[in-house]
């Protein structure tokens, strides 16, 4: 298993957010944790990064605990986060944010073939490779933020809400490309947009205030009444 | 009416004022801590000149180097001792840095009395447009160029030194990119204040007789202005700022003094903070950006 949480807990300050989450994400596929704002989505890819600190519970990659290492170390291991509202680094190119996408010794040895790779995948980032990053479209920051974190060489993936302020064509395009890239690593993608994200899922987990309260095949979840009648509005 | 002796003057005196502001900024740019004890490692480092070259007769560009390693070992306690270990109190860490400061200027006191000390180091002058310029200030004055390029360079061409800027412009983001951002923390802090005291050293070629426990206070508000009118956090930016700063200071002085004016050097000052106003009304983000 890629990467396997168990009993996650979490917070900020003495503010609970996580109660016990588990869940898992094979190499080869695409998991999703969907759910509505608030319920703790966010929190559980930060804290699996290490950037929240965990409360409790157990994260492994590829059968290591890896739960008490900071981010930098988990980055080194083969976790990356794309994260919320993409933390591009603005005043830097396009160029320049992928270079520091394999700032890791193990992704440096790398970077030429990484680059080739994020520029084919991303045709778009190479037209655009001298452009500081922070005057690009929604869209396409999203594209370099997937791309950055690709440079990392990651075994796990992890995305945040990737379909946020972008137009329905875009969020077509880049699910697209997110869907293609599980066949060289895990993908986690969180999302509100369920409809979505169920589509390129190949299983998923919903999450309400901070535990889990359904998971199956994405296939299954699709016919689930709770989830047509809380996410899909049918 | 010819300006051009007191343009050059400014210049010169003006490469000296972004050196010392270099490590406030770098400070300020990658921790966000306002360093308010920043004038006191400029005093340190003026009184390790004075030291160096009255009792052991080191020249000041020798013993900068020695300022340097003091004000990188200083600069990694003050991470490690203070920023660090108050962690996100921002208010607690501003205090801390404030009482540091003050602490700082009562052990100069005991070390080296209270009174104003200096010394003249003279190894000739060259004439520049008609103006005689001691080769101490004017070599101080290229040396403090070249070290801020240096600087600039090794934070636009080095992994080490992009992961500084990449932390400067979103310290989560360098996070998840792997940049281990203690690091960048501690390493910009011991590199601030290193430069801080160097440039502390360099200082003392133009004050003669004016290094004194209490000297700090003055150059930490200038640092502030100087800091703020380059962007926080931009090297080029700041020295460009210190050069305007040292223009300003030395121009308007003469003009001022010209046009009758009783305190003409606070009348310089003034147009300076008049010029910070602008520059925060026109452009918030100051000239450069990292």
């Amino acid at each position: 298993m890629a990467l396997r949480v168990s009993n996650l807990a979490s917070g900020y300050g003495r503010l609970q957010v996580l109660f016990g989450v588990s869940f898992e994400a094979p190499s080869g596929s695409v998991v999703s944790i969907l759910g509505p704002n608030g319920a703790g989505k966010t929190t559980t890819l930060l804290t699996v990064m290490g950037v929240v600190k965990p409360w409790d519970g157990v994260v492994e990659l590829e059968g290591v605990d890896v739960t008490w290492l900071p981010p930098h170390r988990k980055v080194e291991l083969g976790i990356s986060l794309v994260p919320e509202g993409r933390r591009l680094f603005p005043e830097m190119t396009v160029e320049e944010n992928l270079l520091m996408g394999a700032y890791t010794k193990r992704a440096r040895d790398k970077i030429h073939d990484s680059l080739e790779l994020v520029y084919t995948l991303f045709p778009r980032l190479k037209e655009r490779r001298k452009q500081k990053a922070g005057t690009m479209s929604g869209g396409e920051q999203q594209m370099l933020a997937v791309a950055r974190a690709l440079m990392a060489r990651p075994k796990v993936l992890l995305i945040d809400e990737p379909s946020a302020g972008l137009a329905p064509k875009v969020v077509a395009d880049l699910f697209q490309t997110i869907s293609q890239l599980k066949k060289e690593m895990s993908v986690l993608l969180v999302e509100q947009n369920v409809a979505a994200a169920l589509e390129i899922s190949d299983y998923s987990y919903v999450l309400e205030n901070g535990r889990i309260i359904l998971k199956g095949p994405a296939s299954e979840l699709v016919e689930n009444e709770h989830v047509k009648k809380a996410y899909l509005g049918v | 009416m010819d300006i051009t002796p007191y343009f050059l003057t400014g210049i010169i005196i003006g490469s000296i004022y972004g050196l010392t502001t270099l490590g406030l900024s770098l400070i300020f740019g990658v921790l966000r801590v306002a360093n308010v004890a920043h004038g006191a490692f400029i005093m340190i480092g003026a009184y390790i000149a004075y030291t160096a070259f009255v009792a052991l007769a080191i020249p000041p560009f020798a013993s900068s180097l020695l300022a340097f390693a003091i004000g990188i070992a200083a600069g990694y306690l003050v991470y490690a001792g203070v920023i660090k270990r108050l962690g996100k109190a921002e208010l607690n860490i501003l205090v801390a840095l404030f009482a540091l400061g003050a602490l700082l200027a009562e052990v100069a006191r005991l070390i080296w009395g209270p009174d104003f000390v200096g010394y003249r180091w003279t190894i000739g002058s060259v004439e520049v447009a008609g103006l005689q310029i001691e080769l101490t200030k004017l070599i101080g004055a290229i040396l403090a160029l070249m070290i801020t390029i240096a600087l600039e360079l090794v934070l636009r061409w080095t992994y080490f030194g992009r992961a500084v800027r990449a932390v400067v412009q979103d310290p989560v983001g360098a996070m998840v990119v792997g940049v281990n951002v203690d690091r960048v923390f501690a390493f910009s802090s011991a590199l601030g204040i290193g430069i801080t005291t160097l440039g502390g050293v360099f200082l003392t070629l133009f004050i003669p007789v004016g290094i004194n426990p209490y000297m700090g206070g003055p150059y930490t508000l200038m640092g502030f202005v100087i800091a703020v009118m380059g962007g926080l956090g931009s090297v080029a930016g700041t020295y460009v700022a210190g050069l305007l700063f040292g223009v300003f200071e030395s121009v308007g002085f003469y003009l001022f003094s010209l046009a009758g004016f009783a305190e003409p050097s606070q009348m310089a000052l003034f147009l300076a903070f008049v010029m910070l106003l602008l520059i925060l009304l026109l452009r918030p983000t100051g000239l450069f950006r990292i």
